[in-house]
């Protein structure tokens, strides 16, 4: 969901579709005469109506249905204790299948309906709808941590981006792991944002950590890695990032076994799915890979993840249990703070969505994320991130390894974007 | 000098692998004249077979009857394209697009996120042979994609199938005239391409890959460089066009920095260069027949 980069052709396509998108909307702007509460699309005097473009069909379709189901589980708590401005707030979930096509033509068929969008899963279709977002104000939690969705104004990122993340990581690495000056630290990443927006990091993080950095590039076709980790392994790299998707890394640590190369493992958030641990790469994983994120893991115990691994099983009880869900619950916690900020600026509109929005310094999403920041466009809402550790004995495969922290590394930091 | 090895090994069985894809295509377009682009879905759709029946009948049957699925399945399109008949084969092969988009749209919705392990007896054991660190799962790879080649080579050469095979891949209407039963020699090479595909499908999910995922079915456009360069319509060309690609993409991908002047991830570029030279040197590939025009 968060790696593949959009085609050309698809972009294209879907850039001129937006010429046509963006005609189609003119806010209605309307004051509620018996609450004086001004409001806009999506608003009614009873319902709040938020949309969700996700994948329930396609390559992402199983995260796409947790994260929806940690959406809805936040808005029915929400609406439980009686909505929010005396509203109900109703989700519009649609299915794009990873489809950038079809989730322009099911943008412009929402958008007019919907006030904005606790969910928008997929980079190539963050990057595709981005002016569009901008330019109809529909503030939107993207699903995804790409360094360059920190410049649009109306995007939501649910914590520190890949390259602030890679930071924290490879100085984890120096500092729990041995990493010294004048190692070789390997990096194996995508193509497209996802992976450079890693490689910004780990340049950043092994110029000022004086290691040496050797980059290799691969595609999320390629499943068999053995060559490049022969080549890390001769070049005596003494720890490797992984920027990839979950089959990638599973080669990497099963191939890595396999050589006799034991060195620490560090994956990003897409890195690692549960389902790896079903894989002959399983016990190579429990022993060298850590994965490091913005979202807390299904097993942590602070307040905000056991409200969700109590409230899951009673409303979804056949969901197997990933992070995932914790992130579609701070999405949407993170969303309704907006909301109560904006119902209690008296402005539901968008334009008074965003700005409070941006009257929000300090989130609490009760450990479900650290603590987020969203009062600027292009910085960091956090520059906190968790370290896990591989463990197939918890639900969710993943175990907290300490409260998220800010690495030293990362302080001079900024996002290149 | 050992990684040199490693990387020689890797591209070694990756590129028995290949050959084995390659193999299928070629055997499907000598049977049909067509080139059959659905193979890649056919490929993880035997792979697919295998991961969710091996958990109750065991690697070994649940092997058996994923081929027998593709198999099913090769046939399925076979008779699809022949409802078509009376068509040029050039649209019969854009229908097979069409059948690979369904077939793996199908498939991608239903592995999801999923890495789908084959539960095969080799997992991840490896063995050290003069230094170098081989997979088991790809020695047993290799040994399977011998065989079955070295078969499929005598088949051609000593049965009545393959001469008439050859025969009709030579010139299908004399062959025709001749008594050849063109239907029968289509669907044979159907059924042996579907059997290639979901074996070579079942090693490419095995250790050191993860498993099957919903990107597995592109594995096999990997090998269309392989048949191109190898001469469409030999077997020997498949083979050998086969473990050149592979070669290719293990020592690109193994020297990469060393070739970092051809830009980062060249290895899945390489193949296509080396497709493009053997062209300009022989335009009908290392093998293939070469076509004569008379005027």
């Amino acid at each position: 969901m968060f790696v593949t980069s959009a085609t050309r052709l698809g972009t294209a396509v879907a850039a001129l579709s937006l010429v046509a998108v963006g005609c189609s909307s003119k806010a209605t702007e309307t004051a509620d005469s018996s609450s004086g509460i001004k409001t806009g699309p999506g608003v009614s005097a009873d319902t709040i109506t938020l949309g969700a473009l996700t994948d329930l069909s396609g390559v992402f379709g199983a995260q796409g249905k947790i994260i929806v189901q940690g959406n809805q589980l936040y808005l029915d708590k929400i609406n439980a204790a009686g909505g929010i401005c005396d509203r109900k707030v109703e989700l519009v979930v649609k299915d794009h299948g990873t489809d950038v096509q079809k989730a322009v033509s099911l943008y412009a068929e929402t958008e007019p309906e919907v006030l904005g969008y606790v969910q928008m899963l997929g980079s190539p279709i963050t990057s595709a709808l981005d002016t569009d977002i901008t330019d109809a104000r529909t503030l939107t939690v993207a699903t995804a941590w790409s360094s360059t969705l920190l410049k649009n104004p109306e995007m939501i990122v649910m914590g520190n981006t890949y390259d602030v993340e890679t930071v924290n990581g490879v100085d984890h690495l120096a500092k729990e792991e041995g990493l010294k000056s004048g190692d070789v630290l390997g990096h194996i990443y995508f193509e497209g944002d996802y992976g450079n927006s890693a490689l910004q990091g780990s340049t950043y993080a092994a110029g000022k950590l004086g290691l040496k950095l050797e980059g290799i590039q691969v595609k999320a076709t390629d499943t068999d890695l053995t060559a490049q980790v022969t080549t890390l392994k001769s070049r005596g790299a003494k720890a490797v990032v992984l920027s990839v998707g979950p089959r990638q890394t599973a080669s990497v640590a099963g191939v890595a076994a396999s050589l006799g190369y034991d060195v620490p493992l560090l994956a990003n958030t897409p890195a690692f799915d549960p389902s790896l641990l079903s894989t002959s790469a399983k016990s190579a994983l429990e022993k060298n890979l850590s994965v490091m994120t913005s979202i807390a893991p299904f097993s942590s115990t602070e307040k905000g993840p056991r409200e969700v691994a109590a409230a899951l099983p009673e409303k979804f009880p056949d969901t197997q249990p990933n992070s995932f869900v914790n992130l579609g619950y701070a999405s949407a916690l993170v969303y309704a703070e907006v909301l109560e900020k904006a119902c209690a600026n008296g402005d539901l509109t968008r334009e008074g969505v965003n700005a409070a929005f941006r009257q929000l310094k300090n989130v609490d999403t009760g450990g479900l994320t650290s603590a987020l920041d969203f009062s600027a466009t292009g910085r960091q809402p956090s520059r906190q991130t968790y370290v896990t550790k591989v463990d197939s004995s918890v639900p969710g495969g993943l175990a907290l390894q300490g409260p998220a922290t800010e690495s030293e590394t990362a302080e001079g930091y900024t996002s290149a974007g | 000098m050992t990684r040199l090895l490693e990387l020689l090994a890797v591209g070694l069985s990756l590129g028995m692998l290949y050959a084995l894809i390659a193999m299928g295509f070629v055997i499907i377009y000598k049977g049909t004249r067509v080139v059959n682009f659905a193979q890649g879905s056919l490929l993880a759709l035997g792979a697919y077979a295998v991961a969710r029946i091996a958990p109750s009948a065991g690697f070994w049957a649940a092997a058996a009857a994923g081929i027998v699925i593709t198999v099913a399945g090769a046939l399925l399109i076979r008779f699809l394209l022949a409802r078509a008949r009376g068509h040029d084969h050039m649209a019969l092969a854009i229908a097979t697009i069409g059948v690979d988009v369904v077939l793996t749209t199908e498939l991608t919705r239903r592995i999801g996120p999923d890495v789908l392990s084959m539960l095969d007896p080799w997992g991840a054991a490896t063995v050290r042979l003069g230094g170098v660190t081989v997979p088991q799962a790809r020695i047993a790879a290799m040994a399977v994609a011998v065989v079955v080649l070295g078969l499929l080579l005598a088949l051609f050469r000593y049965t009545g199938w393959g001469v008439a095979m050859r025969a009709a891949s030579a010139d299908a209407e004399a062959a025709s005239l001749m008594g050849i039963r063109l239907g029968r020699v289509a669907t044979v090479s159907w059924m042996i391409g579907g059997a290639l595909a979901a074996g070579a499908g079942v090693f490419m999910s095995t250790f050191p890959s993860a498993g099957l995922d919903s990107h597995s079915s592109t594995i096999a456009l990997a090998a269309i460089p392989a048949i191109i360069l190898g001469g469409l319509d030999s077997t020997h060309g498949a083979i050998v066009g086969g473990v050149t690609v592979g070669m290719a993409k293990a020592l690109t991908a193994g020297y990469g920095s060393e070739l970092g002047f051809l830009g980062a991830g060249f290895g899945d570029v390489m193949p296509y260069v080396l497709m493009v030279a053997v062209l300009m040197w022989r335009p009908s590939g290392l093998f293939g027949t070469r076509e004569f025009i008379r005027v």
